[in-house]
């Protein structure tokens, strides 16, 4: 607790709450996100003290993805992916003229599952790392595939194309120099792909770029804008909901923790979950329930502390964000992973103060300011777009000072929209995308210091997380695999009828 | 019906991703066989065959999902096919041209190389090159592109949003422009 204040001092307030404010507008507009804000930021904070640039990148992150509900309570457009849950009953509410209550629960309940998440992540964090540091290469192979197995699985309706999209993650990740012997690998003689792609301009690409080309190609959407009428609310009648809030923040705490599934799919989750619970709401869900709020708002921001979990104690990410705070951790000289709190201690604290401090910026902005930001986040399209993609354009370049890196931005966007359009999620590409090269060097190292052992397979295989982790990394694909599901399916019928 | 003969998109897509790992495989065998180190516990194609060899078996899942697909629902496929066909033309376009103008900017920032120009306004000093004046151009295309037709706006907003890129990176982040 300490170390933490004092890292705390009116500088480092004053980053984390520019941070806020930049994440309350680039959260609440459709069309901006917090992944590029921060892959804006990878750039931007290239100089600057790794506390100063952590403290902004936290405020943004917290803030950000509390401030989509912003605009999916005003607009019915999710302003994050993560508040796509928060349009079922919180446009609603506002269509019978109860914004102001639905924006206040968002708030308190926004905050609430921030404060668990991080909370938890200050007290899991080092239990998890000296379970880390016993982690074998063959562990952190298994560790990371059995994340993509699980992204693939919960991040799309077709486990199949959610396992394709991991597999071109993982060829895109084999582009450049192989990590351990330096051999050129698939860059076909182009100079600038030696050092392989690049996460920032492939991540602005794949949900900047490609969220431009998206609204072009659904330009004809019409969005209805509501005003806000402010009304008293009863703090004390909207916290009634703190069972449900715990309980689906401790849904978003370990569904953020599974590298790629991320506030989205733990929203879903959490949605469902508040659905089965409540037997009597008061408002049917999908026709302005609270409860709808509360589970989809504290289990996205619980989410916050979940995904931070594996990126600083096992260096995997996750979700889309974090893979991008990965690469500023990288940019400042920093190796995310088991022995990361004991040398890096500064950078941990100031990972939780930023987050504990945007914590109190999101009660304080969502209360005072997002009341009154409705005119802001209906820019129309037509301007806002040609601004959004000259964004993308900087962040891609800034990160390297390559116009190749903008070629490659464009390029990635253009894979994002078709992906999309074609049914394959994104998310899972970006995780093998972050995650191929550590994948790689771990396994052909297990490998290598199995070949010299008497018994190959015990030495591979033979400690007890490894087998944990290939238990679960094979009954995730066999029981998702449509192929390996039918088989199963079919041999238990067989059974059943004997 | 028009469509009786098309390729439901899973089999076209699972044929296209078995090419794909088909000729991943092959690029990792031959650069095996190119190579002095023999050994393929330390080689780096090890890891390109084996998500090689996984790709193939997902390509080969996709397809069958997609040719049991098309079986049930030939006939009706065809009928929303048709429907989604002519709804996708119209909004393609504007997603080719808008993809034109990028290339077209991106082309203008590769090769265009303007000499930087530094203006002094008291003790404030703006610089501008390239960058600049590609942006305001592309940003004014595509808001006359996406309909925008007030005067004012197309004055004042893409060269306000251009000045105040880069000032705000270029001059006081001190972050590189193109």
């Amino acid at each position: 607790m300490a170390d933490m204040i004092s890292v705390v001092d009116i500088h480092f307030i004053i980053m984390v709450f520019l941070g806020s404010l930049a994440g309350l507008f680039v959260g609440a507009i459709p069309g901006l996100s917090v992944s590029m804000a921060t892959a804006l930021l990878v750039s931007i904070t290239y100089t600057w003290d790794t506390v100063d640039a952590l403290a902004m990148i936290m405020g943004v992150y917290v803030v950000g993805v509390f401030s989509g509900a912003v605009s999916a309570i005003l607009i019915n457009i999710p302003g994050a992916p993560s508040s796509v849950v928060t349009t079922l009953d919180g446009y609603p509410m506002s269509k019978k003229g109860q914004s102001y209550k639905a924006l206040y629960t968002a708030t308190i309940y926004s905050f609430a599952g921030s404060l668990f998440g991080l909370g938890a992540l200050w007290i899991l964090a080092g239990p998890v790392s000296k379970i880390a540091i016993k982690f074998t290469a063959m562990d952190y192979f298994l560790l990371a595939l059995f994340g993509l197995a699980t992204v693939g699985s919960v991040s799309s309706g077709n486990y199949t194309k959610g396992l394709i999209s991991v597999g071109a993650g993982l060829i895109l990740s084999m582009i450049g120099l192989d990590p351990l012997v330096g051999t050129k690998r698939l860059t076909f003689g182009i100079q600038n792909l030696t050092s392989g792609i690049n996460t920032v301009p492939a991540l602005v690409g794949l949900f900047g770029f490609a969220e431009v080309l998206s609204v072009i190609f659904n330009i004809n959407q019409e969005q209805n804008v509501l005003t806000m009428e402010k009304t008293r609310v009863s703090l004390r009648e909207t916290l009634r909901h703190w069972k449900l809030s715990l309980y689906t923040s401790t849904l978003g705490l370990l569904i953020g923790a599974l590298p790629g599934a991320g506030g989205p799919v733990a929203a879903f989750i959490a949605y469902n979950e508040a659905k089965r619970l409540t037997k009597k709401p008061e408002v049917p869900f999908g026709e302005g329930a609270v409860e709808g709020i509360v589970a989809s708002e504290s289990s996205n921001n619980a989410c916050i502390g979940g995904a931070l979990i594996p990126m600083l104690t096992l260096a995997v990410p996750g979700d889309a964000v974090t893979a991008i705070i990965l690469s500023v951790f990288y940019v400042h000289g920093l190796k995310p992973g088991p022995l990361f709190i004991t040398e890096n201690p500064s950078a941990f604290h100031s990972i939780l103060a930023g987050g504990f401090v945007a914590c109190f910026a999101l009660l304080i902005l969502g209360l005072l300011v997002a009341p009154r930001i409705s005119r802001v986040i209906t820019i129309p399209k037509n301007i806002l777009i040609p601004i959004v993609t000259s964004l993308c354009v900087v962040g891609a370049f800034a990160c390297n000072n390559r116009l190749f890196d903008v070629g490659l931005m464009f390029a990635f966007g253009t894979l994002g929209f078709v992906m999309r359009r074609r049914g394959y999620p994104v998310a899972p590409l970006v995780l093998a995308l972050v995650l191929g090269k550590v994948m790689d060097s771990n396994f052909r190292r297990a490998v290598s210091l199995a070949s010299s052992a008497d018994n190959k397979l015990i030495a591979m295989f033979g400690h007890w997380t490894t087998i944990l982790l290939l238990i679960c990394t094979v009954f995730v694909l066999v029981n998702n695999i449509p192929v390996t599901r039918t088989a199963i399916d079919k041999m238990l019928r067989k059974k059943k009828e004997v | 019906m028009k469509n009786k003969g098309r390729i439901n998109h899973s089999v076209q897509e699972g044929i296209f991703f078995l090419l794909v790992g088909a000729a991943l495989l092959g690029y990792a065998v031959t650069s095996y066989g190119k190579a002095f180190n023999k050994d393929w516990n330390q080689s780096p194609y090890l890891f390109p065959l084996m998500v090689a060899a996984a790709f193939m078996f997902l390509a080969v899942c996709l397809i069958r999902e997609g040719a049991a697909e098309w079986k049930k629902t030939a006939e009706g496929e065809g009928k929303a096919l048709d429907r989604a066909d002519a709804h996708e033309a119209r909004n393609w376009r504007g997603v080719g041209v808008v993809l034109i103008l990028c290339a077209l900017y991106y082309g203008a920032l590769s090769f265009v190389k303007l000499p930087y120009v530094t203006v002094g306004i008291f003790a404030f000093f703006f610089t501008f090159s390239t960058f600049e004046v590609a942006t305001w151009i592309f940003l004014i295309a595509m808001m006359v592109y996406m309909g925008v037709r007030k005067p004012m706006i197309l004055a004042l907003v893409p060269l306000g949003f251009t000045l105040f890129l880069s000032i705000a990176f270029r001059t006081m982040l001190n972050v590189l422009l193109p």
